[in-house]
């Protein structure tokens, strides 16, 4: 059988199409999952570090 | 969305194959463009459930969104165009972490909500309204994304200014004064072949830089014609020989960010995981390079949106790694990216190999890169996807071994990716103190070397940083620009190459006698130094020296031995 063409999804709610007044009272569990998903990297100062590093050309990434 | 319920981003696996060859075409990169929105006002809802609910000198959080909304609602290509901009992502990554107290800011939480004024503030003018908000001022400008930034000297590194757009006219104040100077946000546009690159230079937005506000460093008008005759030419060459590259980067880059340059061997440059499609950068001296940086960086870019959406390790916080274009030692995280970015920069400079330098980086990065991606198949830290995903790359790399090199620039990059590696052990590595002590017996009874390298060594990383590649600068500047190098003298090295020495000018220049018995004496001024001892081995060609030298310091320093006789020695085996 062919692979599905997106079959590797994530958890992360695809708000394309939607507005900023929908966005702000939407209630979808999948918002709720994506909001916990971010609290938890956001939260976390290790994570942090990580994104931010610069990743500097000739020096390194 | 489908049925009412909003959909998940999602990748195929032949995006996920494209991106581990280093591609991935427009719609890929698009798609990881979309997830990257989708994000961001994931990030906007969070501030808005989270932020205090009392006003703060710029109004509430809320007051910022219902213009913001009203502004999409007049035109949704203004807000959409907005909220593209990467410092604009940046701003709303970090304006969490501060608001959740998981990283430390020097500015005000008011300061750092309120930038969404100034989101709001560049859209709703972008859409035409009429209306009246307060917006912050940073360092004397009250800066709106996309749009330029007023000058308002206040004096204040955080103050607050008032903005009245009306009939297409728009006033900014402070303290009762109006704002008559304006600094426009610069868009460049280039073209070749029909393909086009249009990219904002940012140089206002407070967030451009990731981390934490930085004042604007406005560029001259002068200025900014460098940089858009500098694209110019990097995207010539991009369009002409590296048409895939400049298909995702058509797609996906769209800041470039000036920096300042930090050392005339290295070029600088940076991305930021919070920033999608910005690339911090001091403008590199040519048009190769240029386009080497912009592909490197949008490298860490694609990897980024990615990580968004597939998991490719597994976390591990304890184990670090060796990563050959690192001085430090590095999550495997960290040397994943590495390996990604430098399997683009190599593919660029293998289909760029037309002088001395281009061989010369096709070849170390080759070699690097093939041995970084063992490192990670090694460190069992993949996922089943992110298994794949290097399994990939390994094919792809493999193709870069027919490629013929001169065999004068391959041994220079095997040197320097020795010398590198080398380095690193002896800065990073600590030995067994028991296997020291009972390979110090050994020497110390006549014993031969029994060729055992004991228990593993453990990682320690060195404090204080110091330039650890100052060979390197020397052989890529004897490669591109050979009548200058020649010119360089035992007296001038070390102020021309910061951390070189005249025995590192003398190996470089083929004079291995005489580097030898600088290489001594080094070690003798300096026994635990790192540039003498694995200097000498590049110069004797020592084995041991290249691959365990962190053991033969560590013996060393515990027998009476010349360290020629002792290096000899080991290297009996």
């Amino acid at each position: 059988m062919p692979e599905p063409e997106l079959s590797l999804r994530s958890e992360l709610i695809d708000l394309t199409g939607m507005s900023l007044t929908a966005l702000r009272t939407c209630a979808d569990p999948a918002l709720r999952r994506s909001v916990d998903n971010l609290l938890s990297e956001a939260d976390d100062p290790w994570i942090a570090a990580l994104r931010l590093q610069s990743a500097q050309g000739d020096s390194g990434c | 969305m489908s049925g009412g319920h909003p959909a998940t981003h999602g990748l195929s696996r032949k995006d996920l194959d494209a991106f581990a060859r280093g591609g991935g075409g427009r719609d890929a990169v698009l798609e990881l463009r979309s997830a990257k929105r989708s994000k961001l006002l994931v990030t906007l809802r969070t501030l808005l459930d989270s932020a205090p609910a009392g006003a703060g000198p710029l109004g509430t959080f809320a007051a910022a969104w219902d213009l913001l909304a009203t502004a999409e609602q007049a035109d949704s290509v203004s807000v959409s165009e907005v909220l593209a901009l990467p410092a604009v992502h940046s701003w709303a990554a970090q304006a969490l972490r501060y608001l959740r107290g998981s990283v430390p800011s020097d500015a005000p939480l008011w300061f750092a909500l309120g930038h969404l004024n100034a989101i709001a503030a560049a859209a709703a003018v972008s859409a035409g309204l009429d209306f009246r908000t307060s917006i912050p001022v940073f360092s004397g400008l009250a800066v709106l994304p996309t749009v330029g930034a007023a000058v308002v000297p206040t004096g204040e590194r955080h103050a607050v200014a008032e903005l009245v757009a009306a009939h297409g006219e728009v006033v900014v104040r402070h303290g009762g004064v109006e704002a008559t100077r304006w600094l426009p946000m610069r868009r460049i546009r280039v073209e070749h072949e029909g393909r086009e690159l249009v990219v904002w230079l940012d140089d206002l937005s407070p967030f451009r830089a990731f981390g934490d506000p930085q004042p604007a460093e406005p560029l001259s008008d002068k200025a900014v014609v460098d940089w858009t005759s500098a694209l110019e030419r990097a995207w010539r060459l991009l369009v002409s020989r590296h048409p895939e590259q400049a298909e995702g980067l058509t797609a996906g880059l769209t800041a470039l960010v000036p920096g300042r340059r930090r050392g005339r061997f290295r070029d600088s440059s940076a991305t930021s995981a919070d920033a999608f499609g910005s690339v911090e950068l001091a403008l590199p001296s040519d048009a190769p390079r240029l386009a080497a940086v912009l592909i490197h960086e949008f490298s860490h870019s694609k990897l980024n949106g990615l990580f968004d959406l597939v998991a490719l390790d597994v976390e591990n916080r304890e184990e670090i790694f060796y990563a050959p274009w690192r001085d430090d030692p590095r999550p495997l995280h960290g040397v994943l990216h590495g390996v990604y970015s430098f399997l683009a920069v190599t593919d660029f400079w293998q289909a760029e190999g037309v002088d001395d330098l281009a061989h010369f980086r096709f070849a170390l990065h080759r070699v690097q890169t093939m041995g970084a991606i063992d490192t990670i198949e090694r460190s069992g830290l993949l996922t089943e996807v992110g298994e794949r995903f290097v399994a990939t790359m390994r094919v792809h790399v493999q193709g870069w071994q027919h490629h013929a090199v001169p065999d004068r620039h391959r041994r220079a990059a095997e040197q320097v990716a020795l010398d590198h590696r080398a380095t690193w052990r002896l800065r990073h590595l600590v030995p067994d103190p028991d296997h020291v002590a009972a390979v110090v017996a050994d020497w110390t009874a006549g014993r031969r070397w029994r060729g055992d390298l004991g228990p593993a060594p453990v990682v320690r990383p060195a404090a204080g940083l110091t330039e650890p590649r100052a060979r390197t600068h020397l052989i890529e500047w004897a490669l591109r620009d050979p009548e200058s190098f020649k010119t360089l003298t035992e007296e001038a090295v070390a102020a021309e190459v910061p951390g070189a020495t005249a025995a590192d000018l003398c190996l470089v220049l083929g004079e291995t006698g005489r580097a030898q018995t600088l290489y001594l004496a080094q070690i003798a001024a300096d026994p635990v130094g790192f540039a003498g001892w694995i200097g000498l081995g590049l110069t004797v060609g020592s084995r041991c020296l290249a691959e365990f030298p962190e053991l033969v310091r560590a013996v060393a320093a515990a027998v009476d031995a010349a360290p020629g006789e002792l290096v000899a020695w080991f290297d009996r085996e």
